[in-house]
């Protein structure tokens, strides 16, 4: 006992002087990137400190098939970066069992400047988020618990959660805080449009008259730099028969939100049809019809369409001109959001 | 003098735990259907007469407070808990430093609206707990279900997951409960009602209403009821 004890209390001391020989490794500090002229992030950069390791650790569990029941679907499986990180043609995307979703995959970008998640606004925190479709029946439908045992059983996730928290405990919060990480530096903010508006590029006639009619039609909800309000609306689509989607009337249970969702960043928008929140709209010319003439209003129907929106077909031929100056190339090919090099990611999106 | 540090050490250790059990105060929950104890798939019967099984039941309680008579109050606004009947030491509550006399017991039932809207929350607060609602952000502040005979739903189930923390669907409940004898007990015993999820303040049949999954008006009705199921047992 006694022997066992002066072990003990020597096997103690030894440590002791090992730690203080290999102090742990601090992870590398990000600063985040506000584009010029933007507005400061809504995102409490506080309570999860970006760093170079816990962005590494984010990227895997993103493209990680782990994370869902079949081991089949990871995020990037639905949010895919050279569609703007939506579902490239699909107006749904594939869910575990050959499901499908009930919405169109939102394109991730500028994350930082969003408050509220999902075509309805439900989720209140970007941490949030991933559960969501991680645990929806149709989505991932994995559990909490089994993806933690999953993560748990690679060695290499304890050294990525080692680097990034300091020791290698895996939890819930910290799943989500690196999957943040890795979402919130998607900055989109390199497209033709910012470039003209820095003074290094400038627009060709119909995308400058574009701009214009923009500006004068659609700028009220889709506002500049991040062309959106991040409020909820009716733009006159009718109930879909089959999915039955109230929108954000499914969070707040007023009538008042019926029919109302979130009004999406025109960012990439090149990139990202179809369209809608159910993804109705096969391509931008099915979106400025409805706009012009098949809006249906109702109660709930945003007042600034009582008369919908008129625009010629010449408006239109400007402002896809100028819609186009949205797609940001650097974004779409940074080979830090990279799906290439990751092991273990599930095989491409495939039918 | 070798094995003097050891012997420091130990003492320190004993020190340690006599001065804790001095001051370690409890709150024990005492899960009842009326005045039969619950046990989890027993049969029971609620005040309408309708039988049932009980499957599941927890809640959440946080800032607690307790209060003397000249109105301290001793606060743990950091401590959460989940009690659950299926883990019978969730069920006891154990107080650190609470060697005072007091009069009344405060808690919050549900989970208050700050820790709602900060993000993913660790320990008995972890989304994997399943008292959450991911596509709906908040927690479900109180879950019972199980099985009648009078349930409409498939297997006969009923299910209530009761929360919301939004003005217009707020169910947080202040829960106030005055000690006999104006002295706090050891291990005071509180009895928790289920019955009164179905009868108070609302009328709730299993049968007319077997779920609830959502904050709203039902889950506003089975609030106001299952506020009033905590009691204090006389000792």
């Amino acid at each position: 006992m006694r022997k066992a004890g002066i072990l003990g209390l020597t096997a103690m001391v030894l440590l002791m002087i090992i730690s203080w020989m290999n102090p742990p490794k601090k992870p590398h500090p990000i600063k985040f990137p506000i584009p010029k002229g933007w507005p400061q992030p809504l995102y409490d950069f506080k309570s999860n400190p970006l760093t170079e390791e816990g962005f590494a650790l984010g990227k895997k569990l993103f493209y990680d098939g782990r994370l869902s029941k079949d081991n089949q679907i990871s995020c990037g499986t639905c949010h895919q970066q050279f569609a703007a990180f939506t579902t490239f043609d699909h107006p749904l995307s594939h869910g575990f069992n050959n499901q499908q979703t009930t919405r169109n995959a939102p394109s991730l970008q500028n994350l930082a400047w969003q408050s509220n998640f999902m075509a309805d606004g439900g989720i209140t925190h970007l941490d949030l988020q991933p559960l969501a479709p991680i645990t929806a029946e149709n989505e991932m439908a994995e559990t909490l618990e089994n993806i933690i045992a999953k993560i748990k059983a690679d060695k290499e996730y304890a050294k990525l959660f080692q680097a990034a928290y300091g020791n290698a405990n895996i939890n819930t919060q910290r799943i989500g805080k690196a999957l943040s990480q890795f979402m919130l530096l998607m900055i989109s903010s390199n497209s033709k449009y910012d470039k003209v508006m820095l003074g290094i590029d400038s627009f060709s006639l119909p995308e400058k008259l574009g701009y214009g009619i923009f500006q004068n039609k659609c700028a009220s909800c889709h506002p500049a730099p991040l062309f959106t309000d991040n409020q909820y609306r009716n733009a006159g689509l009718p109930q879909d028969e089959v999915l039955k989607d109230l929108g954000r009337m499914r969070i707040t249970n007023q009538s008042a939100d019926s029919l109302k969702f979130k009004v999406p960043s025109l960012r990439n928008i090149a990139l990202t049809a179809p369209y809608g929140h159910d993804g109705r709209f096969f391509a931008l010319s099915n979106l400025f019809e409805h706009y012009r003439k098949q809006m249906v209003l109702g109660p709930t129907t945003d007042p600034q369409f009582s008369n919908r929106l008129p625009l010629s077909n010449f408006e239109i031929g400007q402002l896809k001109a100028f819609l186009n100056t949205l797609t940001d190339s650097v974004f779409i090919k940074d080979p830090r959001f990279s799906e290439l090099g990751i092991t273990n990611a599930p095989g491409n999106h495939g039918h | 003098m070798k094995y003097l540090l050891q012997y420091l050490l130990l003492l320190l250790l004993g020190l340690c735990a006599f001065s804790e059990a001095q001051t370690q105060q409890s709150i024990s929950f005492q899960h009842m259907m009326g005045n039969q104890a619950l046990v989890l798939d027993d049969s029971l019967q609620n005040s309408h007469g309708e039988k049932l099984v009980v499957r599941r039941f927890k809640y959440y309680i946080s800032n607690l407070v307790l209060i003397d008579e000249q109105g301290n109050r001793q606060a743990y606004p950091d401590n959460y808990y989940l009690v659950n009947e299926a883990e019978p030491s969730s069920k006891k509550i154990v107080l650190p430093n609470a060697p005072k006399n007091y009069s009344v017991i405060e808690f919050l039932l549900g989970v208050d609206s700050a820790r709602n809207c900060s993000g993913i929350q660790t320990g008995v607060l972890d989304p994997m707990q399943g008292m959450f609602w991911t596509w709906n952000t908040g927690y479900v502040f109180a879950k019972l279900e199980g099985a009648a005979p009078s349930s409409g739903l498939p297997a006969h189930a009923f299910t209530y997951h009761i929360g919301g923390f939004r003005t217009g669907e707020n169910v947080l409940k202040t829960i106030r409960l005055a000690i006999p004898g104006r002295s706090l007990p050891k291990d005071l015993q509180v009895k928790v009602d289920i019955n009164t999820w179905f009868s108070g303040t609302n009328t709730l049949l299993i049968a007319d209403r077997p779920v609830c999954h959502s904050p709203g008006a039902l889950a506003m009705k089975f609030a106001a009821n299952y506020a009033q199921m905590f009691s204090i047992i006389q000792p």
